[in-house]
């Protein structure tokens, strides 16, 4: 068991973190975060420094290295500030259906942007009837000639607004039973009959919309079918497990930066004349914040090492989806707590880390459906 | 809103901590090593009248209700886990028969265990029904005038000492709805092909009575039957609404004194040159323990209230019986913890009430099963 970062590993780290430092000014982001925009001019930058998607091979534009190595930089630019590091990640996860299950072909045309931050990606799967039950769903997909009639309306979907691309998820077969009937579909945002609006304020990952797509008679050439037909399912499935691995990085990063700036409080302010950080309840509390976020960053680095070898295992992986957010959820209320009233006000950063934590625990499967699936691998069939 | 107690309820409560510490908490120790069974500590408490006191006057009791029936064990429990579980159990299933016997069966069986000549007994558990009670399979066959009973109970209290023992049987197996198949009768332990070993090797409460029990064609007149035939799981359901609120003081009482034993230990106990409770983490601990044990306390003196007024609630008992069943887990826990190694000794009483407190989280019904019960009446059955 090797448990240190490797050279490589180190210095990328530390090449994010000279970035984030360099181009992330606190007040900036705040404003970005109340007007709900999106981070174009870092996210632009950050794509020719080569920090999004670095995991793609380098024929897609990416650096062609493991996982884990991309997720260690995404903590890292999560845990120097949420909004920015958030927003840069979630531009590529959505496209992760496409990386895996598209052809040469499809990929060529639509991944290299996402490295080179010209554009982000989404995906579109959830309904309003459909949120973790997607064993059917209600966009229909008719094919017509040699094209697809895509009829229908997407919820929660980031960065719908914005994104040039969507993967989309329709029934192409109404009358097959549970899971069978559902394909994925490559469509352009500037399709004719596509419409896609950001639909409110939320309590976290502000930076990035959540928006509702619209599509009325959307013409889809079959060329932009992903994979086989029918087989939709098991190509979500594929990628979200895979993308959750990525989740539970981010909530890494979020605990992270929470508990980076308690830690911070507690050595710098002082009551009763004394650091708050000799007081032992705070002493504990920080304790216990780094107790749970070492062991949780731990299974989480152990899935993605399991997904680098090529052995990728479900219970690890939804296991690090479940435990991390909850581990940053905790470790932003602890947080909160050390830096007391201040903790509140969005300049300390921490309400938009447990907004985000929050988001982490429901974003690609809520843990309870996680923890479902964790079931039946643990248990098997009773 | 009246959150005090009656004059009345607060000389009992301060008779029964005088008897409780007089009487139970000298033997306590010994009891519990040598898993004696004291018959004599019962005639005492009966003497002055602390044995079902919630009896109406003409069946030998006070006529008062549970929440003075909590209230003294509660203070039994404070004292002395132990034989406190030996008093509580002396009365066990009585509330079955004030319920739903007749007046006859009333005038008969009550007045004994209030003079402390009897104990009673309750045998619903089976080797196969746990929780799952609608499950027993315990045979009731009714011929002529009377029942004959074979089968089998596990994990009965009082099952070698009882005078009687009301008993969970199946009589209408043929029955479609598993909640319509059961009956109760009373049977005499002194009846031809009753037979019960004592159980021994129990975690903690060694000092009271449980035991495992035999019908091999038991023969009952049908006057033994307690309320209506098919009725038994229904009228289960009821007694519990009862018994479970009790429970609840049990662990009140059993926390309080955990908790009272932490604070004197703290209080004395020096360690870095100042005694331990100075320590601001020992501090949080005990006002953590004190507000748990207040919320139970309130919980469990409210379900105790709303049977008394003649509406018993399910809802508020298994409230009641879960969550101070955790507080005391909880407590127990900290307290032995604050007592650091010589907690794990049993040169301190804490380590007693550390193994005692588990049992208040299984019997009459599991957490879970609490838990089922409460979010069945909250969401109605979805």
């Amino acid at each position: 068991m090797e448990f240190a970062f490797t050279p490589r590993q180190r210095l990328l780290r530390e090449a994010v973190r000279e970035f984030m430092k360099g181009e992330c000014d606190p007040a900036v982001t705040l404003e970005l975060a109340k007007k709900k925009q999106f981070p174009w001019e870092i996210y632009r930058k950050a794509g020719q420094h080569g920090f999004l998607a670095s995991y793609y091979p380098k024929e897609l534009g990416g650096q062609g290295i493991p996982l884990l190595d991309y997720c260690i930089m995404m903590e890292e630019m999560i845990r120097h500030d949420n909004r920015i590091g958030m927003a840069l990640s979630l531009g590529s996860i959505p496209a992760k259906v496409l990386l895996r299950f598209g052809n040469e072909e499809q990929k060529k045309r639509y991944l290299p942007k996402l490295t080179k931050g010209e554009a982000v990606s989404s995906i579109a799967v959830t309904e309003p009837n459909h949120g973790s039950d997607i064993r059917f769903l209600d966009t229909r997909a008719i094919k017509k000639g040699d094209e697809y009639i895509l009829q229908g309306s997407k919820i929660f979907i980031t960065n719908a607004d914005i994104a040039e691309f969507y993967t989309v998820f329709a029934q192409t077969d109404p009358d097959a039973g549970p899971y069978r009937g559902i394909s994925g579909f490559i469509v352009e945002r500037e399709t004719e009959g596509i419409t896609a609006w950001d639909i409110g304020d939320k309590i976290g990952i502000k930076t990035t919309s959540s928006c509702i797509i619209e599509f009325r008679e959307v013409r889809v050439p079959k060329e932009n079918l992903l994979g086989k037909e029918n087989h939709g399912f098991i190509y979500i499935m594929e990628a979200l497990n895979e993308g959750r691995i990525e989740i539970a990085s981010q909530a890494i990063g979020l605990a992270r930066g929470a508990y980076d700036r308690a830690l911070a409080h507690a050595k710098t302010r002082e009551q009763f004349g004394q650091k708050i950080g000799k007081f032992q309840n705070i002493a504990h509390m920080l304790v216990e914040m780094s107790e749970n976020i070492e062991s949780a960053a731990l299974l989480c680095y152990k899935a993605l090492w399991l997904f680098d070898q090529g052995k990728m295992d479900l219970a690890t992986s939804l296991q690090a989806k479940v435990k991390c957010p909850l581990v940053a959820i905790d470790t932003c209320l602890k947080a909160m707590q050390i830096l007391a009233g201040y903790g509140l006000f969005e300049e300390q950063f921490l309400p938009g880390y447990l907004g985000d934590a929050l988001a982490t625990w429901l974003l690609e499967g809520t843990g309870q459906i996680q923890r479902n699936t964790v079931a039946s691998q643990i248990l098997g069939k009773l | 809103m009246d959150f005090e107690l009656s004059n009345r309820q607060k000389q009992i409560r301060m008779a029964a901590r005088e008897f409780a510490e007089g009487e139970l908490l000298p033997i306590g120790k010994e009891c519990e090593e040598k898993g004696d069974y004291p018959r004599e500590i019962i005639k005492k408490a009966a003497q002055l009248g602390f044995i079902g006191v919630f009896f109406k006057k003409e069946y030998g009791g006070l006529g008062l209700g549970s929440l003075e029936h909590a209230i003294i064990l509660e203070e039994f429990w404070r004292a002395e886990p132990g034989l406190a579980q030996v008093l509580s159990q002396t009365v066990f299933g009585t509330d079955m028969l004030l319920l739903y016997g007749s007046e006859e069966q009333k005038k008969k069986y009550l007045p004994p265990i209030a003079k402390g000549a009897w104990v009673s007994g309750f045998a619903i558990t089976e080797p196969e029904a746990g929780s799952d009670t609608a499950s027993a399979s315990t045979l009731a066959e009714k011929v002529g005038e009377e029942y004959v009973i074979n089968g089998s109970k596990v994990m009965i209290s009082n099952g070698t000492v009882a005078h009687f023992i009301l008993v969970y049987c199946l009589t209408h197996p043929e029955e479609n709805s598993k909640t319509k198949r059961h009956s109760i009768l009373l049977v005499e332990t002194d009846r031809p092909g009753y037979k019960a070993d004592r159980i021994h090797g129990k975690m903690g409460i060694r000092a009271a009575d449980t035991a495992n029990i035999f019908f091999n064609n038991v023969r009952v007149p049908k006057e033994n039957l307690v309320g209506t035939e098919g009725n038994g799981f229904l009228q289960l359901m009821k007694f519990l609404d009862h018994s479970r609120a009790i429970i609840g003081a049990q662990a009140v009482g059993l926390s309080q004194g955990a908790f009272e034993q932490a604070v004197q230990y703290t209080k004395r106990r020096k360690q870095f040159g100042r005694t331990i409770a100075s320590f601001q983490a020992t501090q949080f601990k005990i006002a953590e323990m004190a507000t748990l044990i207040e919320t139970a306390r309130t919980l469990t003196y409210k379900a105790c209230w709303a049977i008394d007024r003649g509406h018993p609630d399910t809802q508020l008992s298994a409230m009641a019986k879960w969550w101070s069943a955790q507080v005391a887990i909880r407590v127990v826990d900290e307290a032995l913890q604050l007592h650091g190694g010589y907690g794990y000794l049993d040169d301190y009483p804490i380590e007693r009430y550390y193994r005692a407190a588990k049992i208040l989280e299984i019997y009459e019904g599991t957490k879970e099963i609490q838990k089922l019960a409460i979010g069945r009446r909250v969401l109605g059955t979805p």
